[in-house]
Parts: structure tokens; sequence; C-alpha cells
């Protein structure tokens, strides 16, 4: 449950029991903390900020390991953690990228790139779901990941789709995990290696019309019981089916079959490229957050034989749907992260590999609410340290949160009657990339 | 009041965990009948009964002596006469001896015992798992605890002592070991949580925001009983002890607010003394010392101390959440709610009430079946949750418990239950189960095992895995997700439990040739009463139109009342 | 080479002779024909020669990336020695008592890294290879161009020429090794040493490759070298492997292992004058230097060291140059690391004599 600081809202509006209106609620209180929208005086500030957020929608694409700044983001050719890999232009004038990116460097103008990430853990165990929370103060809970955040944070879509899915390798399932505290609803509906649930496929001798004719008898039931009872019970149930049926009714945006050839060839055939198709298709669709998570960046060893053709399987789908977003006019509304735990040890270890290093490094951004063009925060002569303002990952979150609708320093999530800030409160956006 | 029909599937499932067959339905329904004359569905179906809502809850009563039969009281101190004096919940104006029967047989059987176990193994473990304790180990040591009636404090102390090696008791240590890896801060809020019912996570760093009774203090006291404990494994047994460290004097610290400001305190419960902590000379610190790579077995041991201290009867958070606990557990809310907000700014709902069954419970010796009795036979329990015509159930507060509140079947009564109500139970529990079972949920929702699982544990596994919450999330409210609803509807393993086979529910209504009595067979299987006229009808109209493929619209018959919320929730 | 007055050949023996220090990682190392310079080149763009009877160092500046490739002419009297970077630059050097100089150089002679380098037993054909997947043929002396060998589906990452000169092979990323005649410039056969090849359905890169290439002085027998069954393509972990292939059959002769607890790969090998073989490779365990008998899998000794890049045989067969890692400062996963330790690794340069210290 959200609420503003002026809004002590009773403990009985976080049960479920108050499904559907409390989600309007939030919409509406979403609203009332985005105060930033111009037209916050002529229409109703929750109006507003509904329409304002309704329309924002985030791919998170994370490159679980950690890809190398130094191989990306933030070449430091001819130094001596350098590497082999040269710099190249891009689209920006003066801004160089690692040439394993030439696909990504001629859409540098549409990019934002934070060069400046100092961050606080060195591990993958602890770094990831860290960084994914928003490396929260202990507060005795677990923070939602960001697309349980954002999904719970922003309106509910009207297209009934699960608002949050999670594009990775391997196994695929519902993820109560990434929730948190906010519970189980808003966990990840994750597709293994792109496939939907299994559950998702009715088994062949439930026809259409036998499914239509059982549901309907279901609904009878539940319109029976449903008399002298609260409803809100009743409700929620109702909902959880109606999200079950849209999904089953959407099976066209997880049939490959139905790609343009043109397409899968832009992409590749590769994981990241296949997934990113699919997250395109899904941003289409209107899901509110996607994440495509690619793993094994992490190159502790035989670095930049792997960064050699570990990079190109991100730059040719990432430029990709940056093209695609763009044709579609969707890069006003989409946000584009690319990111990962942390960057790559300047220092070259005796595997000729590079180790985890969270005090400097990069991420990039796109689309709603982010500056074109822009690099932000610069590293060393040798990129080793961040020799501007380091960001952390409380700036990162509140620059997502800034750019989906939501106003971090006025609102705040209540877990078991406990205020809780939806982000750390030490720490500003990163007001360099905000539009 | 709740019809018969209403209290008998409620009370079957508050009590062994699912729904009752449609022979125990129609044998309850029968001896009901038998004891009010023919027709009567419940004194309260017509309406009445709104004049009772709201009055007095907890306001004292005549309780009724026989209560006592049945509930196993082993600890009576509080003596007979005070027992006779407990007043009720809510005095129930009409007791039905049919229904306190039905509420001693239930608490009798064995079905009991699994019951509390599952339940009390989700709200204990909140589905976290590890390896110290072997899964199995701990639900045989909950399901014995709870079928001999242990006292509760006597369960709680061995859970939080942790220390025996006694093979009847050591799997408690799976609480500390398993569901809080050993951490002592994790041991510490845990215990605040469940059974102090404060949640004191924020008090960790500097004194709670809004809560103003949870002090940083109060943190730190419950911490210095706990402090010293640690997970320690013995090379030479390979076994994994919850040992204690010698004594270091007070704990400090520092509200986050003001770092400079250093505060120290012993062990100390909310409200009671600080316990001094002795200091020992060196090397005589140890009532044993260490040796053959055991650890040393200290003199002063704070977990222990704290094991009996928090369960004494005079530790009265413990026993006002441990009862506020099982109230929930059977009314779907706590008289104080959230379950863990235990303090001034939250009072309870019914605080003269929460009092009596406070005292009651720790007079009673900690009789768990005594009170969940106690509550079963209340007229609170046993209202029903639909509101009479007229009344407005917006207007009723949920915590005026004047409407039986609805609560979610967990995911071991949902599979309990469903089984049962398809007539797959008996077969699923008779089939084998493998030494190592190579089920896992993961590899059969990602399509790489094609069976779905065929014996009881294999099949809990999958309903858990779908229906719980993710591990460390407490499960208290409803949740319904898209999850649950895709499993129900195509679920190719609850679909094949609808086809007709050996005597299941399919095979049972497809040889019913009269309409009505399939219909009958069908809602007294499924939901535990007799169909109304326009749901009768409604079956009959149904296999009319799909008269050349009854058995499989007899099958989506049941599925839709298997996938009803009146099957989902405990109404 | 031996002489009565030498020790025989004992690598259990094998006891540490000159050291040398410098401050970044040296993956290529070759001795002179003459024994008294080593060469080394590593993850610099720089080309380094140790005087072992002065103990200077000389370094010379010609390149631009890391260097790939580095071979010396067998042949004293000529006094050259040929180089190759990331960038894919060619270097032909020849070298005095006064130091090292350029004779000619090709720039972008592959359109990426060079990681082979070899050269005619008669020191007139260079070889280079690397991951443009061409192996390219130049006139050593003059630096001009030769036949361009085409075949390779995977980056190549070694070459050598047979003993008997007529032929070349070279080894790729997926453990293809192609004989290629140097008569015709067309290849002749594919040996398979896809065992030091690896791909898995999760990972997201193929992992090892035909790291070296030794021929046995017979030209009877190759030594493939690298990592078998890697287990990710992160860490690059997996069972360090070299196998000897029959060269008349190709088959597999004997695959050689590390006894030890190890992970990694073997990143040189050489056939000793009694037959058996040295090692290096990555030094998980602990151990880096290995021993083979040619008959038996498994190394019969082994000495503990950090990871060797490469090495080299001295002229008189009795001694190996080692360029081993050496850690400088903290490494590994970083936070909070003192800015003014923050250096690169280095390396060591070490002799190791491979007989009974008298």
């Amino acid at each position: 449950m959200v609420h503003t600081e002026t809004e002590k809202r009773p403990y009985e509006c976080r049960s479920s029991e108050h499904g559907f209106s409390r989600r309007k609620l939030l919409g509406m209180l979403g609203g009332a903390t985005a105060g930033l929208t111009g037209l916050g005086s002529l229409l109703r500030p929750s109006l507003a900020a509904e329409m304002k957020a309704k329309e924002r929608q985030v791919l998170l694409i994370w490159l679980d390991g950690g890809i190398s700044q130094l191989e990306s983001w933030d070449p430091k050719p001819g130094t001596e953690y350098g590497g082999p890999f040269r710099a190249i232009p891009t689209s920006v004038p003066g801004v160089q990228i690692s040439e394993l990116m030439p696909h990504t460097a001629k859409r540098m103008h549409q990019l934002a790139v934070v060069r400046s990430m100092c961050t606080q853990d060195e591990n993958h165990s602890t770094g990831v779901p860290r960084i994914l929370r928003g490396d929260p103060k202990n507060r005795g809970v677990d923070y939602p990941y960001l697309g349980s955040a954002v999904t719970h944070l922003t309106p509910e879509s009207r297209n009934g789709l699960p608002p949050y899915i999670w594009i990775k390798p391997g196994s695929g399932g519902f993820i109560y995990q990434h929730a948190g505290f906010l519970g189980a609803k808003y966990g990840a509906l994750a597709l293994g290696d792109g496939k939907p649930p299994i559950h998702i496929h009715r088994p062949g001798k439930i026809t259409e019309e036998v499914d239509e004719a059982r549901n309907a008898l279901r609904l009878k039931a539940n319109a029976r019981f449903r008399q002298g009872r609260r409803p809100s019970e009743v409700d929620a149930y109702e909902y959880s089916y109606q999200t079950a049926q849209q999904l089953m009714r959407r099976k066209d945006l997880f049939d490959d079959s139905q790609l343009a050839a043109r397409d899968v060839e832009r992409y590749g055939t590769h994981p990241l490229g296949r997934h990113l198709l699919q997250a395109r298709r899904l941003l289409e669709a209107g899901v509110r957050f996607v994440q495509v998570t690619s793993y094994h960046w992490d190159t502790h060893g035989d670095n930049f034989n792997m960064h050699l053709d570990l990079v190109p399987q991100i730059d040719r789908p990432f430029a990709a749907i940056l093209d695609d977003l763009n044709d579609r006019g969707l890069l006003d509304h989409v946000l584009v992260v690319l990111m990962s735990e942390f960057g790559r040890t300047p220092k070259i270890n005796q595997r000729i590999g590079r180790d985890h290093w969270p005090e400097a490094w990069s991420l990039a951004l796109a689309g709603a609410g982010i500056k074109r063009g822009v690099v932000v925060g610069k590293t060393n002569r040798e990129g080793t340290w961040v020799d501007s303002t380091p960001y952390d990952v409380g700036h990162l979150f509140h620059t997502v949160f800034r750019c989906v609708g939501v106003d971090p320093t006025k609102t705040e999530y209540v877990n078991n009657e406990q205020p809780l800030p939806v982000v750390r409160d030490d720490c500003p956006p990163i007001q360099e990339v905000l539009a | 009041m709740a019809s018969d029909e209403e209290f008998l599937r409620r009370v079957y499932l508050d009590l062994t965990g699912s729904i009752p067959t449609p022979a125990e339905a129609r044998a309850f329904l029968a001896e009901c009948a038998g004891e009010r004359g023919a027709g009567g569905r419940g004194p309260a179906a017509g309406g009445r009964g709104s004049a009772a809502m709201g009055q007095g809850l907890g306001a004292g009563g005549q309780g009724s002596g026989k209560s006592t039969k049945g509930a196993g009281t082993k600890r009576q101190e509080g003596g007979a006469a005070r027992h006779t004096a407990l007043p009720r919940p809510n005095r129930n104006p009409y007791p039905y001896p049919s229904r306190e029967r039905l509420i001693s047989r239930l608490l009798a059987s064995p079905d009991y015992a699994r019951r509390l176990e599952q339940a009390m193994s989700v709200a204990l473990m909140e589905r976290r798992t590890g390896d110290v304790v072997p899964t199995a180990e701990w639900n045989r040591y909950l399901r014995d605890s709870f079928a001999a009636n242990k006292p509760w404090d006597q369960l709680v102390r061995e859970i939080v002592a942790a220390d025996t090696t006694d093979p009847r008791v050591r799997p408690a240590l799976r609480f500390f070991a398993d569901g809080r890896q050993g951490d002592p801060h994790r041991m510490t809020q845990d215990v605040a949580r469940l059974f102090l019912g404060m949640n004191l996570g924020c008090a960790q760093c500097h004194d709670h925001p809004t809560v103003t009774d949870y002090k940083q203090a109060h943190y730190f006291g419950l911490y210095a009983y706990l402090g010293q404990s640690k997970l320690h494994k013995v090379a030479k047994t390979n076994e994994t002890l919850l040992v204690e460290a010698a004594p270091t004097g007070k704990v400090e610290f520092a509200s986050v607010f003001t770092p400079d400001t250093k505060h120290a305190t012993g062990p100390r419960l909310l409200g009671g003394m600080e316990l001094t902590v002795p200091t020992f000379p060196k090397g005589q610190e140890f009532e044993q010392p260490p040796h053959d790579g055991l650890p040393g077995v200290p003199k002063f041991r704070a977990r222990q101390i704290l094991a009996s201290d928090l369960t004494a009867t005079a530790s009265r958070a413990f026993v006002r959440t441990s009862v506020n606990r099982f109230w929930f557990l059977m009314m779907g809310r706590g008289l104080v709610h959230p379950l863990d907000m235990d303090h001034s700014g939250n009072p309870p709902s019914h605080p003269e009430l929460l009092d009596l069954l406070t005292r009651e419970f720790a007079t009673s010796g900690f009789d768990v079946k005594r009170l969940l009795r106690e509550i079963a036979v209340s007229e609170t329990y046993q209202r029903s949750s639909r509101a009479p015509a007229g009344i407005d159930v917006a207007k009723v507060p949920p915590q005026s418990y004047r409407l039986g509140l609805l609560k979610p079947l967990s995911a071991e009564q949902l599979a309990w239950s469903v089984m049962q109500a398809t007539g797959t139970l008996p077969e699923v529990m008779k089939a084998g189960v493998p030494e190592k079972s190579r089920f896992t949920y993961k590899d059969y929702s990602n399509d790489l095992r094609a069976e779905p699982p065929a014996n009881l544990p294999d099949t809990l596994e999958l309903f858990a895995a779908v229906f719980g919450n993710p591990p460390g999330e407490p499960e208290v409210e409803f949740q319904p997700s898209m999850a649950h609803s895709l499993f129900l509807m195509n679920e190719k393993l609850v679909l094949r439990w609808l086809e007709p086979r050996n005597g299941n529910l399919a095979d049972r209504l497809q040889k019913l040739a009269d309409p009505a009595a399939l219909a009958e067979e069908l809602y007294l299987s499924v939901l535990t009463r007799r169909p109304t006229a326009e749901e009768s009808a409604e079956v009959r109209a149904y296999l009319e139109k799909h008269a050349q493929r009854r058995s499989q619209a007899i099958g989506e018959l049941a599925w839709a009342l298997l996938a009803s919320a009146e099957f989902r929730l405990n109404h | 080479m031996t002489n009565g007055t030498s020790p025989m050949l004992e690598p259990v023996k094998a006891h540490p002779g000159k050291s040398f220090k410098h401050d970044r990682q040296l993956t290529r190392l070759r001795f002179s024909p003459c024994g008294r310079y080593l060469f080394a080149g590593g993850l610099e763009p720089l080309l380094h020669r140790w005087d072992l009877e002065t103990d200077q160092k000389i370094s010379t500046p010609g390149h631009t990336s890391w260097i790939g490739g580095l071979v010396v002419d067998p042949d004293p009297q000529a006094a050259r020695l040929y180089s190759a970077d990331y960038h894919g630059n060619l270097c032909g050097w020849t070298y005095t008592t006064d130091g090292v100089r350029r004779a000619w150089s090709v720039t972008e002679a592959h359109s990426s890294w060079v990681r082979a380098l070899a050269l005619s037993p008669d020191g007139r054909w260079l070889a280079s290879a690397g991951m443009d997947r061409t192996v390219r043929l130049w006139h050593a002396r003059e630096g001009k161009p030769g036949p361009v060998l085409a075949g390779h589906a995977g980056y190549i990452y070694s070459a050598a020429f047979h003993p008997d000169g007529k032929s070349l092979v070279t080894g790729d990323l997926f453990g293809v090794v192609k004989e290629w005649d140097l008569a015709t410039g067309k290849a002749v056969r594919d040996l398979d040493a896809k065992r030091l090849h690896t791909r898995k359905e999760n990972f997201l890169a193929d992992v090892g490759g035909v790291r070296a290439l030794t021929f046995d002085a017979a030209g009877s027998g190759l030594l493939c070298s690298g990592l078998a069954d890697a287990e990710s393509n992160t860490f690059c972990p997996g069972t360090p492997c070299a196998l000897l292939l029959d060269w008349r059959s190709g088959q597999t002769k004997q695959e050689f292992r590390i006894k030890e607890k190890a992970d990694g790969f073997i990143n040189a090998l050489r056939f000793l004058a009694d037959g058996t073989l040295v090692g290096c490779g990555e030094g998980q365990s602990g151990a880096a230097v290995w021993f083979w008998k040619p008959d038996q899998a498994e190394t019969y000794h082994s000495i503990p060291g950090p990871t060797g890049y490469d090495l080299d045989l001295h002229p008189d067969g009795r001694q190996v140059a080692l360029a081993l890692f050496e850690n400088r400062g903290r490494t590994g996963n970083g936070r909070k690391v003192e800015r003014n330790e923050y250096v690169p690794n280095g390396s060591l340069l070490r002799l190791l004599n491979l007989y009974a210290k008298v």
C-alpha cells in the first residue's frame, strides 16, 4: 500500500480484500505524488498523473555477472588496464565507446550513459538482490525488486496482461520472491527461454467452447456465493482468472512462428537476441515492466576472448530494439535500462580475466524521461575510479521512479503499519540524465 | 448462525485441514436433523440472530462443563472450578450437541495433528527450508507434539532452547537453524514477531518511527539472549548444533540517528528485568569446557534462560500472542491484527476477550486443543459468513466478527480438499512413495518432466509451490494470483482427477441417472452442502444440453465448483 | 647439445635459476638460438629483451597493442625475430649485442588480433594467424606477403611448422587443427583436437581452443594443448588437457592431464631431449609447471607456482624459461581498495634448470 506522507491509511487498506479499489487508489495516490506534471494545475493531480504514468513502461536489460565497462561504455584504449580493444566514435560527437559495440555507437544520440556508477557490493549473491532492491537500508523486511516495485507503484494497466514479465534463460515460473513484502501478487512471471508457463496451455481435450461453458458455470457459482458476502475476496479471485484468461488469449505473444524473419535476423538468434525481440512484443502489448536477463557475463577467466564474443550479443539486439521502439513511437513511453550488478576490475587477473568492480562502472539509459545523447560522469585516465560525482543504486532508483511518474520523495510503502520509503532517502536522482 | 453445512465445512477445514467426505457430511447432517427435527438448516438461516451480533463478545457467560472432555488437559493447575467458569468467546445461545460432538471427534482424530502440523509449520517456518533438520523429521515432531497435545509453552520452549540431542525433540532446532540460519538478528526478529507479537524489525537500528512502544532497547534486550548463539557443525558426527558462546557482558547499541550516544543492555524481555550477565574468570566460563571438537557449554546460557522465561505463564506478551495466533487460525483475523503488531497504539478489537483467553490459556497449562475447542464451540466461530437480508456487509467491519470471515484455504488445505472432493485422496494416499523423490516443481512447471506427481508428498509439493507464499513471507491474507487460476484451469493432474475411475467423484456421478441425485452428490462432495433448487436445475440443464458428452459435462460441472470462490475460501 | 660434463636431465630435481620481474603480464617468451637473450611480450605494446649475461633489459616500442605472437629465427647468424599484436600489426626485427632494431613492419596485416606466429625451420616463411580466421604467409626476411590460407571456421590460436618444412598446422577455437600443404597452399586435412573445445547449452560463448601446437623433433607427434570439459564461459574452469596426436594417422596417441586438482588452460608445452614433456598453465591449484612421460596421462612431477603463460626451452635443452604471473598489490574482487596500491599485475620471468643442483 502506498500513501503520501500527509495521508495515514489504516492497515486494512493493505489487505487484498480491497484488491480493486486499492489499485484505483494507487493510481490516484501516485497522482497526488506526481505534482511534477505541468498539467497539474489544470487537471486534478490524480488524473494527470494517471495519464502520465499509465503510458510509462520499463525494459530492464540485466547482464548478470557484470559486463566490463572497459569493453563497452567506458573504453580506455592504450592505458595499462585498457585491454586490446579500440574505441570508436559514436553518433554523438566526441563520445567514444568500445569497438565491440558498433551498432550501439550509431544510436548513441538516443542514449544516456552513466560512467560514474560506484556501488557498495562486490559479491553476486548479495549484489544482485541488493541492487535490484535499490540497496535499501536494513529495515527488517525484504524490499521488492525493481520490477515488483514499479508495477506496484504505477496504476494498473487495462490490458489485463501480467504487469511484470521476466525473460530469462533456463527455467521460468512465477517468481514470487521478487515481490518481497509487497506480497506474491507483485512477483514476476518468468518466461524460461521466452516460453510461457505450461499452465497457459489448455489441454487439447478442453476446447474453447468447453472452456467458456465451464467458466460460465464458475461465474454463476461465484455470483451466488457473493450474495450477502464480502465481495472483495470473490472479486480478487475472479480477477486472478481474468488475468489468466487474458494471458491465455495472448498466446500469440509467445508464438515465434509469427515473427518476421527480418526481425529475427536483426536481433540475432542467440538468447539475448531472441529474448529482446520477445521483450519488444511484450512492450508493444503493454506489459508494464519487462526484464531481460542474460547470465554468464562474469568473466573472471579469458575476459577478452569472452567479451569479443559476448558484447556483440548485446550490441546488435540492443540497437535493434532501440530502433524498433523509436520507430513505433514507444521510446517516449518506455524507459530502457541496460546494466549489471557491477563492472569489472581494471586490473587483469592471472586468468587474463577481470574480477568484480563496484567502484567505477557504467550503465546506459534510454527512453521515457531520459535525456538523449549524453554521457554523465567520468572515470580517471586509467578507468579505475570515478572522477566526478559518484552514483549509487539509490540514485538510479530515484531516476527510474521519476521516469515512470512516481515521486519517491512523496511516496511510501506501508508494510504492516510500518511506513517505508520506496527508495533510499539519502540520494537524489541523477539529474543530468533526466529530460 | 452458520447453517449446519456451513459449520461442517468450516470446522473440518479448520480442525482437519480438509473438507469432509460426502459420507461424513451426510452422517453429520443427519445427526443434526435428528437432533432438531427434519428440515432445520441452521438457526440463523432465516435471518435471525442479528440482534445477538456484536453483543458482549467476551462479556463472560456460562461455559459448558462438557467442554473439558477430550481436551486432554494434562496440567490443570487452574483447577476444575476455574475451568468450568471459563466464559466463551461468546456464549452460544444455540448449543448443539451434534456440533460439539463433531468438534470433539475431529480434535481426537489423527487428522487434527496433521492439520496443526501443517498450519504451524507454515506459521513458524514461513516456508523456509534448510538442510540441518530434514523436513520429514520436523513435520513428525510437530505432528507428534500436537497429537499428544503437548502444552504450547513446552513446544515453544523446545524450539527456543534447541539444545537437545534427544531425537524426539532435536527437530525443534529447525526453527532457528534452517528457518533463520542461526543468525542472531533474524532469530531476534522472529522470536519477537512470532512469540511476542511484536515486529521489532526497524527497532534494530532505531526506535520504531511510528510505534512508540517499540524501542531499540527492546530489540537489543531480546538480542542479548540470542547474540551468543551460532550454528556449529561437529566435524566428527557431521551434526549441526546451535551452540552458545561464553557470555561477554552487555550488548552495546546506538541509534543510527544518534550514533555517538551508546547504550548497553543485558538480556531483558520487554517489560521485564534486565538480567545481570555474570562474569567469570578466564578459563572458568564453562560448565563443560570444549573437548573432542565439541564446543564448550558455558555456565551462563542466555538462550536457555530465554526459553524458559519467554514461555513462562508470567510472560504476558507470549501467552497473549499465542492465543491471538490460534484465534487467527480459527477466525481468519487476529484479535490483535496484524498479528505481529501488538502495541498500545493498535489495541485488540476485543480486549476483555483476549485477556480472558490469555489468562485461561495459561491456567489450562497451554492446552491447545482446549483453546481451539473453546473457540470452535463459540457462537462467534459459528456465525455465518453471509449477512442476513437487509444487512449491508460493507457496514460490518471485519474486526467485529459479526459475520464469519472468508479465509483462504492454505496450499495444504486446498490440496487435501481437491483430492477429497474429487474422490482421489484414497488412491493418492495409497501410492508408494519412493525413497528419494525425483519430482521437482521447477522441472514440472518448465515442461522438463511430463508426468504429474503420483504420490502424496509430491502432490503436496506441487500445491505448495503453486499456492504457497515465497519463503519468508507470512501467509495471512488471501492473495490469489494468475498462477493459481492457470493451475486450476489447465493442470492435467487436476483435470485427470475429474475423469471417472475407480469410484471417484466423476465415476460415482456418472452412475447416477437422476440429475437431482447427481446434483446432490456433486454439491455435497465438493461444497459440503446440498444444492439449492436453482443449482440443481442448472445441473440438470447443463447435462441435458451436453447429453452427448455426459461424462465430460459431469467433469465440467465438478470443475466449476472446484474453481469457484466458494471452494477456494473457508467461509 | 649435451656433453660429458653437463649434468643429465632430471626434471624431478629441477631448481630455479635466474629470474626477472616485470611490471606487466608477459604472455609470450622465446630464447634466442644463441641462448643469451630472452625475448618477451605481453599485455602492453612493447617488445622486451633480457640479456642473460648482463641481466639488462631493453624495451622496444613498435607495436600498438598487446603482443599476440613472438617467434625467433633458429639460425643464430640470422639474428632475427618476429612479433605480432592485437591490432593485427606484424614486425620483423634484427638484434645485436647493442639492441633490437625493427627491420620491417606491416600495419594491420590482419583485421583483428594475431594470436599465433610460426616460422619455418629454414627461417624463410613466417605464418601469422588470429581472430580473423585466416592464416597468412610472409617472406620472413622481407616482410613481403605470401599466400593467404583460408578455411578455419573459428578463431585461430596456434600455429606450428612441421620439422620437415613441408607443412604448417594451425589450431582453432573449435579444436580443429588444419594441415596446410605449403607447396600448394591448400588445406590437406583436419586433425581432431575437439576435446579442447566446449560449448554447453547455457554458455554464451565457445570456450577453449587449441592454445598451443608443438611437434616433436622427429615430426611424428603433434602436441595440442588447452582446456577440456569447460564448465562455464565465465571463470573458464575445466580440465587442463593436452593431446599427443600421431602425425601419420591423426589419432590421439595420448591425453595428458594434471595429477593435482587443477583447472584452466595448459598454455604451452615442449618436448625435452629425452622425449618427456614440460608444460605450464594456470596455477589455480598452486602448481603451474608440469612434467609428463610421453606414455602416461598424469604428470609425474610438478612445481608449485603461479600461472605460467608461456615457456621456452633453452637451446642447450636443459633449462626452460617461464613467463609466470605475478600478483602485485590487492587483486581479485574490488571494493575499498587503496588507490595508490592499485597497480597492474606483473610477471616473473624465471629460468628453471632441469637437473640436480651441483
